[in-house]
């Protein structure tokens, strides 16, 4: 059983996440992905990731509904689970709601670099 | 006499309405009648013009009415589609820039000083997109109206580290220097939105160094003053002239005598609009061949 910690990435852009996961495994990760909403709730509930990259425009599942299910989860460690929304445009609106249903935190995906987004993971993981 | 009014009352009509004859020798009226009949013909015919006119205007109102909505939904559809076009782009856009960051890195092997600058040029044109797309992004949603604010407490200084590090692409590949003077002593929170004064100074520091030339300086400072937290950004361009110092804030006016650097002229407008919401200043000051220094300031609290 290694200490590494396990970030899963629930994005259906597949570049995006090819790029990412590469990125977080360079620095020493383990990565899971999610191509869709409903895939990636599961893998929250059975994997119980460290940190979730959750973006908000899924397929099946929006961001949103999957941030409220696990908020809401029987199981304590599901339900606390760090997860940091990812966003396409930074809507305030977006942002206001996903505040609002217990994100960790946020990121304008066009705004940051992958090395940035690994830093983020580090500092949630620190808190 | 009394003729010639009925008549001029009757051509005002008629000129507003099309062709309308009405012809009575006076002699064919009865003279006791005369003075009478004239009078009531005279209002009626002043009644008729003025109806005439109300119908017109009514007719033109309705027209105009129908005109401007017909506008409207056209302007609302074309805010869509930019809307849409831009949010489609973002995600390639996002992705070409995290590969060609990647690759600069050497997270996919050590590249050739060569290699380094043709990614890094690479790098700084898909920036150069994305900004596009979030100014794009930001005017389709002030178009409808729907481009609201949400306040947090914002750390300024963080922030502005932030828009710098991906400006210094930009400036690198420039050969301008790009330096942030930190304030000595460290500033207050703003009550802001954080998304938003992100794009104020991307914008203000991006149109720096667009107008800086090769060799030239950028420098960014942040103090407190009187209204709460001031940033400045200082260029040593080639200064503003007065006829576009007048128009610059306007929604795609691009000075004539720049027409050769890049801009689809929303930075400053949209920024403006920005501040604004923030209850905050944007100033100026500019130099010819000295350069220009935009200044904003933003109260630490939004009025409730």
């Amino acid at each position: 059983m290694s200490d590494k910690k396990t970030v899963l990435i629930v994005e259906d852009d597949q570049f995006l996440r090819d790029l990412l996961a590469k990125k977080l495994l360079d620095e020493g990760f383990e990565v899971d992905t999610a191509i869709d909403g409903q895939e990636g709730l599961e893998r929250i509930v059975n994997g119980k990731p460290d940190v979730v990259l959750l973006d908000i425009m899924l397929p099946t599942l929006d961001g949103f509904e999957i941030l409220k299910q696990v908020r809401h989860h029987a199981d304590q460690k599901v339900a606390r689970g760090k997860i940091i929304m990812l966003t396409n445009l930074g809507q305030e609106s977006d942002i206001q709601r996903g505040r609002e249903l217990g994100a960790d935190d946020y990121l304008v995906k066009a705004n940051f670099t992958t090395d940035e987004i690994v830093q983020k993971v580090r500092n949630i993981l620190s808190t | 006499m009394i003729g010639l009014l009925i008549v001029i009352a009757l051509i005002l009509g008629i000129i507003n309405s099309g062709v309308l004859l009405l012809m009575f020798p006076e002699s064919a009226l009865p003279a006791t009648l005369f003075l009478g009949a004239s009078t009531i013909l005279f209002t009626f015919s002043a009644l008729l013009f003025i109806a005439l006119t109300q119908a017109d205007v009514f007719r033109l109102k309705k027209r105009f009415k129908q005109w401007s909505g017909d506008l409207e939904q056209r302007m609302e559809r074309t805010s869509e589609f930019v809307s849409i076009i831009a949010h489609q782009l973002r995600s390639p856009l996002t992705a070409i820039n995290w590969a060609l960051h990647s690759l600069r890195n050497g997270d996919f092997g050590k590249l050739t000083d060569d290699q380094t600058k043709i990614v890094t040029r690479a790098q700084t044109s898909a920036q150069h997109l994305i900004d596009l797309t979030t100014n794009l992004l930001q005017l389709a949603r002030m178009e409808q109206n729907r481009l609201s604010f949400s306040f947090t407490s914002v750390e300024v200084t963080e922030l502005i580290e932030h828009v710098i590090q991906r400006a210094n692409l930009i400036a690198q590949e420039r050969e301008i220097a790009l330096a942030f003077e930190r304030p000595g002593a460290p500033l207050p929170d703003i009550e802001a939105d954080r998304e938003k004064l992100e794009i104020v100074f991307e914008n203000l520091i991006d149109n720096a160094l667009k107008y800086t030339p090769k060799y030239g300086k950028v420098t960014v400072t942040t103090l407190r003053d009187r209204l709460g937290v001031r940033v400045n950004v200082a260029d040593t361009g080639p200064g503003i002239s007065e006829a576009v110092q007048k128009r610059m804030f306007e929604k795609f006016y691009r000075g004539h005598d720049v027409q050769h650097i890049k801009g689809i002229g929303l930075g400053l407008y949209i920024t403006k609009h920005i501040v604004d919401n923030h209850h905050g200043i944007i100033s100026f000051k500019t130099a010819p061949a000295e350069g220009t220094t935009f200044t904003v300031s933003f109260p630490l609290k939004q009025p409730s």
